[in-house]
C-alpha cells in the first residue's frame, strides 16, 4: 500500500518535473533559479528565442530591488548600457554607507537573436540578504517584429507556471 | 530712493518666483478627483475597496459604507490614505442592496470635506431617493471658527505688530494697554481655534473625552497655535524687556503660525513662504494702526508727527511687500473664476479695501503729516484718518476670515468617469482602477490611475474563458473609445452564463497589472 503511494508520489513528482522543464525551455528564466541570499550571485538569463518567428535584437533586464553592485557582462556582438536611478529602498552599503542609487535595469542591443536559436546573458550583483524571499528580473524581448515582455510576477498562492509569460525569478535562501 | 525702489523690485521678484513655484499645487482645499465605485454606479457584485482620490493628502480620513436602512456596514475607522488616495477595504462582502459611501476627511490646512457617493450591489436597483444622503454637520462649527479667526487676526496684528511698532518705530506708554490686551486675546484666540478646527473634524461628543483631546493634539491647527502662543509671549517679554529683538521675533513667530493654518498651509512650502511673507507685513502695518492713533491723540504733537514719519517710511518699503504677496496668492489661487465665484468677489473685497486703506495711506503720508504740527484741521483729519483706517483693517481682517472659509474655486471637476446605465463590477489593483459594464453582448472598461483620472495604459489585453464550454483565454479586440474607456463586443458569442474575465494593464515596461473577475451574462445570449 505505501508503496503505490510512494511510487504515485514518484511518477507526479516526475511528470511536474518534466511539465516545468517542458515550459522551462520555452520561458525566459534563470540557469540558477535560487541562491544563498545576500552572496554574489552570477545571473545568467536563457532567452530560447526570439518572438514568433522574429529575432530578438534588444533585450532588457529589470534589476530586482535591492540587488546592488550590479555588473553586466559584456556580450560579442552585443551594444552593451546600463540605466542607472534611485533605488526604491536603499540599502546598507560596505561601510556603513546608504547606498541609494544604482543599475535599474541592463540593456543588449544591436544584436540578432533568431527565434530558432539560443542564448544567454549575463550579469553579476550582489543579492538582497531576505531568506525566504523570491525576487523577480522582468525581462523584455524587443523582436524585429513584436514584443515579448517576461515580466508577469505570480500573485500570492500562485507559482510562475501559471502564467504565459513569467518574470524569471530566483529563490533566495538561507544562509548556511 | 532709487536704491529702495530697487530693493522693493527685487523682493517682488522674490515673491513671484515664489508663487510661481506654488502654482502647480495651488488648489486649497483637496478636491475629490474622483470615486471608486463612481458615484450612481449600479455594482453586479460587492465591491472590495471603497476609494476617493483627491488632488492632495488628506489626513485623518474617515469612510463610512451605510446601507439603505442606516446600517454601517464598514468604518469608520480602517481607511488607509495614501498621497490623495483613501482606500476601504472590505473585510466582507455586501450583501445585496443599496449603499452610501460617505467620507470626511481634513484638507492639510485642517478644513473638514464630507460627501458621499451611492451605488447598489447586486439585483438592487439604486434608488436615489431611497437613500438619505448624510449632511453636512461642520456648519456651526464653520461660523464659530469664522469668528475665532477673525478674533485671532486682530487681536494678533494689535498685540504682535503694535508691539514691534512701540519698540522699532515709536514708543508710546498709551498704547501699551490696548496691545497687552490685543496679546491676551491672540493667545487665547489661537487656543481656541485649535479647538475649534478639531471640533469641525469630528462633532465632538465631549470635551472631556481624552479621543477628542487626542486628535486636537495631532491637528496642524495645535502646533499653529503652539507657534502663536509663543509669539504672543515674545511680544509680551519685548514690551517688557524693551528688547526689539523679541518684537521681531515674536512677529516672525505669528507670521509663521498664521501661514501654516490658512489655505496656503495646502500650498507647499512656497506658498507658505509668500503667505508668512504677506502676513508678516500685514501685521506690521495693521499693528502700527492704533498706537499711531493713541500717539496723535495723546501725545505731543512733534513726537507723534516723527513717528507718522518714520512709519510712513516702513510703509513704503512694507506695502509694496504685502501687495505683490496679496496679487501672487489670489492671481495663482483663482486664476480664470475670478469673477464667478463667492471666493473671487471676497479676494475683490479684500483687494477692494486694501486700495482703500492705501489710498488714505497716501493722502496721511503726502498731505497730512507735513502740516501735524501746525495746522489743528490736519491733526483733525488725520485722526478721523486714523479711525478710518482701523475700521478698514478690521473689514480687511474680516474678508481674509471669510476667505479663509471660502472654498476656493477648483478647476478639476470630478472625472467623468461613470459607466453607463447596466451592471458594473469595480476592481482595484495595485491603486489602479478597473469598472468593468456589461450592457447586452457590450463590455465597457474603464481604467483609472490611483488618483481616478482616466489611465490609458502602453498594452491593453482583454481574455475571457469560459472552462465548462471548454473556451480557454480568448482574445478580444478593445476599441479605445476615449481616454481610459475601452470597449469589447461579444457578437456572435454564445454569451449565456459566467465567464471569467481577465484584463491586462501593461502600466510601465516592466509592470503589468492583472485584473481578474467573473462576469454573469446571465440568461440572455448574443
Amino acid at each position: 500500500m505505501l508503496k503505490t503511494v510512494h511510487a504515485a508520489a514518484f511518477a507526479a513528482a516526475a511528470l511536474g518535473c518534466v511539465l516545468v522543464a517542458g515550459r522551462a525551455t520555452a520561458h525566459v528564466t534563470l540557469e540558477q533559479p535560487q541562491a544563498v541570499a545576500g552572496s554574489t550571485y552570477k545571473a545568467v538569463i536563457r532567452v530560447p528565442h526570439g518572438c514568433e518567428g522574429s529575432p530578438t535584437i534588444r533585450l532588457r533586464v529589470q534589476i530586482p530591488d535591492g540587488m546592488t553592485n550590479v555588473k553586466p557582462m559584456p556580450k560579442a556582438g552585443w551594444e552593451l548600457s546600463t540605466v542607472r536611478g534611485k533605488l526604491a529602498t536603499p540599502v546598507a552599503g560596505d561601510h556603513g554607507a546608504q547606498i541609494t542609487e544604482g543599475v535599474r535595469e541592463v540593456v543588449w542591443s544591436g544584436g540578432r537573436l533568431l527565434d530558432e536559436h539560443y542564448d544567454e546573458f549575463v550579469l553579476r550583483g550582489t543579492l538582497p540578504n531576505k531568506p525566504g524571499e523570491t525576487i523577480h528580473f522582468p525581462t523584455v524581448s524587443e523582436c524585429e517584429r513584436g514584443v515579448e515582455r517576461w515580466i508577469e510576477i505570480p500573485a500570492a498562492g500562485k507559482s510562475s507556471g501559471d502564467y504565459r509569460f513569467p518574470a524569471p525569478s530566483l529563490r533566495l535562501t538561507p544562509r548556511n | 530712493m532709487s536704491g529702495s525702489r530697487t530693493r522693493c523690485l527685487g523682493h517682488a521678484a522674490i515673491l513671484a518666483i515664489a508663487a510661481w513655484l506654488w502654482a502647480s499645487s495651488a488648489l486649497a482645499h483637496a478636491v475629490l478627483l474622483g470615486t471608486s465605485p463612481a458615484d450612481g454606479t449600479a455594482l453586479a457584485q460587492s465591491p472590495q475597496h471603497i476609494v476617493f482620490a483627491f488632488n492632495e493628502p488628506v489626513v485623518p480620513a474617515e469612510i463610512r459604507v451605510i446601507d439603505a436602512n442606516g446600517r454601517l456596514h464598514a468604518g469608520p475607522t480602517g481607511a488607509e490614505a495614501k498621497d490623495g488616495a483613501v482606500t476601504l477595504t472590505l473585510a466582507t462582502p455586501l450583501p445585496p442592496g443599496q449603499y452610501v459611501a460617505a467620507y470626511r476627511v481634513a484638507s492639510a490646512d485642517t478644513h473638514p470635506i464630507t460627501g458621499a457617493i451611492r451605488f447598489s450591489v447586486g439585483d438592487a436597483v439604486l434608488d436615489m431617493a431611497d437613500i438619505a444622503t448624510p449632511v453636512a454637520t461642520a456648519d456651526r462649527w464653520t461660523a464659530i471658527s469664522f469668528i475665532v479667526r477673525f478674533m485671532r487676526d486682530m487681536a494678533l496684528a494689535l498685540g504682535v505688530g503694535g508691539a514691534f511698532f512701540l519698540l522699532a518705530v515709536a514708543p508710546s506708554r498709551q498704547a501699551l494697554g490696548a496691545v497687552r490686551a490685543g496679546l491676551g486675546t491672540a493667545a487665547l484666540a489661537s487656543l481656541t481655534g485649535a479647538v475649534v478646527a478639531s471640533a469641525r473634524l469630528a462633532e465632538p461628543a465631549s470635551l472631556f473625552a481624552i479621543s477628542f483631546w487626542e486628535a486636537t493634539f495631532e491637528l496642524s491647527a495645535a502646533a499653529a497655535a503652539g507657534v502663536l502662543v509663543l509669539a504672543v509671549a515674545a511680544a509680551w517679554l519685548a514690551l517688557q524687556t524693551q528688547s526689539r529683538a523679541l518684537a521681531t521675533l515674536g512677529l516672525f513667530l505669528a507670521a509663521i503660525g498664521t501661514a501654516t493654518t490658512g489655505h496656503a498651509a495646502t500650498g507647499g512650502i512656497g506658498a507658505m513662504l509668500v503667505q508668512c511673507l504677506h502676513s508678516l507685513m500685514a501685521f506690521v502695518w495693521l499693528g502700527a494702526l492704533v498706537p499711531l492713533l493713541r500717539l496723535v491723540q495723546t501725545g505731543p504733537v512733534a513726537a507723534a508727527q516723527d513717528a507718522a514719519r518714520r512709519f510712513s517710511a516702513l510703509a513704503t518699503a512694507i506695502v509694496p511687500l504685502a501687495l505683490a504677496g496679496a496679487l501672487c496668492l489670489v492671481a495663482v489661487r483663482v486664476p480664470l473664476e475670478l469673477a464667478g465665484s463667492a471666493y473671487g468677489l471676497l479676494a475683490l473685497a479684500k483687494a477692494g479695501l486694501l486700495v482703500l486703506l492705501l489710498a488714505i495711506a497716501a493722502q496721511n503720508r503726502w498731505r497730512l503729516v507735513p502740516k501735524l504740527v501746525d495746522d489743528q484741521d490736519a491733526r483733525a483729519h488725520f485722526v478721523r484718518n486714523m479711525r478710518i483706517d482701523i475700521l478698514l483693517a478690521a473689514a480687511l481682517l474680516g474678508v481674509t476670515a471669510l476667505l479663509s472659509h471660502t472654498p476656493p474655486p477648483s478647476h478639476d471637476t470630478l472625472h467623468a468617469h461613470s459607466p453607463a446605465a447596466g451592471r458594473s463590477i469595480a476592481l482595484v489593483r495595485e491603486g489602479h482602477q478597473l469598472t468593468v459594464a456589461v450592457a447586452g453582448a457590450t463590455i465597457d472598461l474603464y481604467l483609472a490611475a490611483p488618483d481616478l483620472s482616466a489611465f490609458d495604459p502602453l498594452e491593453t489585453i482583454l481574455e475571457i474563458s469560459h472552462p465548462a464550454l471548454g473556451i480557454e483565454a480568448l482574445r478580444l479586440p478593445l476599441q479605445r473609445i476615449e481616454s481610459g474607456h475601452y470597449r469589447a463586443r461579444l457578437n456572435g458569442i454564445a454569451t449565456r452564463g459566467t465567464w471569467a474575465l481577465r484584463f491586462e494593464a501593461l502600466v510601465t515596461d516592466f509592470r503589468k497589472i492583472p485584473f481578474e473577475t467573473e462576469i454573469d451574462f446571465g440568461s440572455a445570449t448574443q
